[in-house]
Formats: C-alpha cells, structure tokens, sequence
C-alpha cells in the first residue's frame, strides 16, 4: 500500500509540473492525516452493523484559478471492526478486517463569485474499494471475504470563504453525489458465491475477469454522498495546515433489492500543504 | 459567518450521528429475532429443499410463535439443533460457543477407517503420521500406497491450491516403476477444490468432465445459476496410468467425494470400499444475532451423469466393510481386498460382478 501511495504522489508531482508554469493559479499539494470513523452494514455476510476506528491517511493535489479547481486526492485507511457480538466467547469471534481506499478526481467550474467567497461546481469522479474479511467462528474456514468496489460520476459543489474571521485563513464546505456509477461484485447474492469467479473455474479468475463483469448502475443500485468542511491556517509563504471533516455514505444494492451493502465513513484529518506557488496571505 | 459555521458544523455531525438512518436496524440478541434470521438466511441461501424432507414454512409457524423475550438460550439452542437435524445435512452446522450441533452422517455406518497400516505398508518419509500425504509400499508387492488425510489448506494467492499438495509429482516420480496403486482417502472429510484437482489431475488420460454443480442466487426455491461444469484434465510431469484403486468409507465426505467423482472417471481407476457421506453442498458461514455462527450449503451438485448424490453418497465399484472381528484381529480387510484386486487387475485377471 505504501508502494500505491508513493505511486500517487510521484504522478501528483508530475502532473503539476506544467501547471505550476501557468501564471495566476494556486497550486498545492497535501499531506493528511486523523481519525476515522468507520460503520457498515454488508447483508451478503452479515445482518450486523460492523464499527470501528482508523487511522487514515490522504494525500491531495488542488489547483485553483479564478475559473477552475482541480482537484485529485487518494485517502487510505485500514482498520478492525466489531459489532456488539464481537467476542461473544472466545471460539465465535466476529471480527472484520477492513480496508477502505478512495481516490478522487474533481475538475469544477467557478460558477459565481461575490467577494470573499466562490461557489464551484462541477463533475467528480470517485473510484472507491471497501474491501472487507469477516471472521466469524475460530478457524480459517470461518472467514468470509467480499468488497463494495464502485467507480461514480457525480456532481460536486465546492463553496470557498476567503479571510475568514478567526483564527483560521479560509473555509471550504464540499458536496458531491454520485449519478452514474461503475460497480463490480454485480453478480453476489452471498459472500462466497460471485458468479464471476465460479464460473470461471473456481476462484482462478483474474482481475481482469472481476473487472469486467462489472455494470453500470443509476441511483436505484448505487447512491453515495460525501460532504465535508474544511478550515486552513496559513503558515507562511510556503505552508499551511488544515483541519478537515468529511462524510461519506454510501448504499449499494448488491442483490435486486434484498441484500445490501451501506457504510457511512466519518473522518476528520489534519493537513499540511505545500504550495507549488508562492501563497499570498 | 461565526454562527453559520457552527450551524453547519451541528448539522454535519447530527447527520453523522444518525446510523440509524443512514444503515437502518439491526437484529437485537432476543430469542426471537434470532431464529428469525437463522430461518430467513436459510430461505434466502440454503439449496438442498427440493431434496430434504421439510417444508420450511412450516418449520417457522412451528416454532416462532413459541419463542418469546423470555425463552432461554437453552430452549432456544434445542429448536434450532431439532431443525438442523431433521435437514440431514453434513454441511449444516451451528456453534454456539460451547456446544457444536451437526447432523451425525456417519454414526450408523462402520467405521471402516484404515486398522493397523504398518502391517501392511513400507511408510516412506515423515512415516504414518507425515502431514496431509503419507506414503509408502505395499509389502511384498510392487505396489504404491498414498493415503490423503485431508484436502484443507490454501495456498498464498488465496483460493490456490496449498504447497503440500504438489508434493503428489515427488511421489509419483519415486513410483513410476510400480505396477499400480492404492489411494486411500478413507476418513477424509474434504477441503478444497483447487487441491482435489491438484492430485486427481495426475492421474487423468484425458480432460474429462466430473462433476457439475449450481449454486443459489436468490431467494425463491428455484433462483439458482445454470449448472456449472468442472472438468479434470492431465498435469504434472509423471502421470500414472497404470491400475488406481481408491479406498473409501462413509467418512469421505465434501470435496472428497468430488475426488471420488473425478478419480471414477478414469477407465484405470476402481472405488473399494463404503458408500460415501453425500455431503455435496458448498457451505458458507452465517453469524447470528445472539453471537452464534452456523453453517449451511449454498451449492447443489451432480455426477457427470447428473445423479445427485447429496444424503445418498457416491456407492464404491467394490463395496466391502471392516467386520468388527477384523478390527479385533488388527485386520484391513479393504485394503487387503485393495491388494488383492489390484494384483488381479495387473495380471489382467480381474472380472468386476
């Protein structure tokens, strides 16, 4: 995973090279990390609401002209889960090993703009893997493994305050929704059974095969939602730190309308930016 | 600007707050609610109803409306155990913690399992007790024996097959010279498939299909998936293809029997001994609202002459028992037949009845 996350950042960094040439637009890159809040409710392998917290990491490249932003971010957390069963007795366990991994795209037009603030909108792209191992009773064959994976178009609104009142520098407040949405894992009615990979032979399918069986779905399958809010401290011309919340939910009808899969992510980070261009305070 | 930051802020983790919104209920511990789920899960997912003798509608008017808030884990623990009895089924399970309730497939069988092996074999490395795959020679013969305790492990990739396994080309490697062989999985109560495939796939002339399986994919009795196929066909570096016998008995059971299956499609292959358990189905595990974990199948599956075998098992080629007067004596009176047979086989003299 660090090996993904240096992957990230290393075509973060060249990708904002030629942007950074270009005169009057803002460019910065993040470092983040915090708390995060993590609950889900998969019915493919459970009627239990799994909780629990991690430690997640992000990383953020944003460019901001008076027109555009553009914005690319990868968050990563891993983290254990239990629901109000966990460790009944020693021999039924009921434990799930999380992995939750996001990347964004945002590309958002200035749509209005009054003093201090601007209001930005636009499409976002959301690629999101929740990927989870439930241990149920003692013994390896006790363990269920599945993941939510969904690609989504959405619209995204993005309203930034500048010289904010106090203390801090600026306010953002971000919302997105997904519309149009690319999810695998179509063909799960339970956990262990993914017609993609017994019909290919058992559990010798690639990636490749997982990949495109995959559909595209609309509101009735896939609704997701992210909101956040966001303060930032300028810390010199180079610099500024951050202190981010932000929401994310969503809902997956995995089965028709029987069986699904809903997680609702809290997360609140700190941030350190480094600006690509000289910020003015 | 002060005020409206800290409505929003108020707003946001409000809207946080609110699991039941946004994840909806979950069941609670009570009685109740528990055999609730444990039915529901097994009308959502379990695929042998067409072939157990249940109506499993009337299993719920039988004993919902006589659990209350107050019914014990005990009372509780007797319903569900009554239930999982009555389906037959070697792949339904329930584990509470401290008691372990599954239906006794093989408890009014003979035993049938191997009786002083040293008697008979010449054990290589590791001896009797080596892991998983133990083998040797049978004495005073030129024959083979490897005896497969389980097909239980993964490999590293996940649903591979497990390292143990490949040691099958080694073994036959060292016994290419021999005339035939005997592979007794008697007791071995399954495992994986990718390692059933591992050690039949020696053995195969050619591709040949064995066994077909389909699997539920929805909640009304007849939303299953198309039959699946699954094919053996030859690997490895030194197949053998001289006379196999495979020792079975009623403990033989899952993904056993499918080796079973795809070692009887092979024209140099005989089955020597008891009928097999019939467990076909793929279990998954289910977890229950009180914190108790249950097992049950979610496959159906047939012979490549579309005989489903679930409850029945697979009948050997050459049924014989283990009288309990040769366990006495310290006697393997299947695999002395094995040999026997075998020798016949080598020398051509065999007639099967």
């Amino acid at each position: 995973m660090i090996k993904v996350l240096l992957w990230c950042m290393s075509c973060m960094l060249l990708w904002c090279q030629p942007l950074a040439a270009q005169p009057g637009v803002a460019r910065h890159l993040s470092f983040s990390a915090g708390m995060h809040n993590h609950r889900v409710l998969d019915q493919t392998i459970s009627p239990m609401i799994y909780r629990g917290n991690g430690l997640p990491l992000q990383l953020e490249f944003v460019s901001l002209g008076s027109r555009y932003r553009h914005q690319v971010s990868a968050a990563y957390s891993n983290m254990s889960l239990a629901s109000h069963i966990t460790n009944a007795d020693r021999n039924n366990i009921h434990r799930m090993e999380n992995i939750y991994l996001q990347l964004h795209y945002a590309f958002l037009k200035n749509i209005f703009h009054a003093d201090k603030a601007s209001h930005f909108a636009g499409p976002q792209i959301i690629t999101s893997l929740n990927y989870r191992d439930l241990t149920m009773h003692l013994g390896a064959e006790g363990m269920t493994t599945t993941a939510d994976h969904a690609s989504s178009l959405c619209f995204s609104y993005h309203y930034q305050y500048r010289d904010f009142p106090v203390f801090f520098d600026q306010l953002s407040v971000s919302f997105s929704t997904a519309l149009l949405s690319y999810v695998i894992l179509e063909g799960t009615y339970h956990a262990d059974f993914n017609e993609a990979i017994v019909v290919s032979g058992g559990g010798s399918s690639s990636l490749g095969d997982i990949l495109r069986n995959g559909r595209f779905v609309t509101l009735n399958k896939y609704q997701q939602l992210n909101a956040g809010i966001g303060l930032n401290k300028s810390l010199g011309p180079r610099f500024s730190a951050s202190a981010f919340y932000q929401l994310h939910y969503y809902s997956f009808n995995k089965y028709e309308r029987l069986l699904k899969a809903r997680s609702l992510n809290n997360t609140f980070l700190l941030g350190i930016h480094y600006h690509l261009t000289r910020h003015e305070n | 600007m002060r005020t409206k930051l800290l409505y929003l802020l108020i707003a946001l983790m409000l809207l946080a707050g609110c699991e039941k919104l946004f994840l909806g209920d979950e069941p609670t511990t009570n009685p109740k609610e528990t055999f609730h789920q444990f039915w529901l899960d097994f009308d959502r997912y379990y695929a042998h109803f067409a072939i157990k003798p249940m109506n499993w509608d009337s299993v719920y008017q039988a004993h919902y409306p006589q659990l209350t808030h107050a019914t014990t884990e005990r009372e509780l623990l007797s319903r569900l155990g009554q239930i999982i009895l009555a389906l037959q089924d070697a792949h339904v399970d329930l584990y509470t913690g401290t008691t372990v309730v599954s239906y006794p497939y093989y408890q009014n069988s003979p035993l049938n399992a191997p009786v002083n092996l040293q008697r008979y074999i010449s054990f290589g490395p590791g001896g009797e007790n080596a892991d998983i795959i133990a083998h040797g020679q049978v004495k005073g013969t030129n024959l083979g024996y490897i005896r497969l305790k389980t097909f239980a492990g993964f490999g590293k990739q996940g649903q591979t097959a497990a390292p143990v396994f490949f040691r099958i080309d080694q073994i036959l490697k060292d016994y290419e010279s021999k005339d035939g062989l005997i592979v007794d999985v008697r007791s071995n109560g399954g495992g994986n498939l990718v390692n059933v495939e591992v050690i039949a796939s020696r053995f195969a002339d050619r591709e040949r299909r064995y066994l077909r399986q389909k699997y539920k994919r929805g909640p009304k009795p007849e939303d299953f998936t198309d039959w699946i196929d699954y094919d053996i066909k030859p690997a490895g570096q030194n197949p053998f293809l001289k006379p196999v016998l495979v020792l079975t008995n009623k403990q033989v059971g899952s993904a056993a029997e499918s080796f079973v299956l795809a070692m009887r499609s092979f024209p140099h292959v005989l089955i020597l001994g008891d009928t097999t358990a019939g467990a076909s189905g793929n279990p998954v595990f289910r977890e229950l609202p009180n914190g108790w974990t249950m097992r049950l199948s979610v496959s159906y599956a047939a012979t490549n002459k579309d005989f489903v075998f679930e409850g029945k098992g697979l009948p050997p080629d050459i049924p014989l028992w283990i009288s309990e007067e040769d366990v006495q004596a310290g006697r393997d009176a299947i695999l002395e037949k094995a040999i026997e047979v075998l020798g016949a086989l080598i020398s051509k003299e065999y007639i099967q009845d």
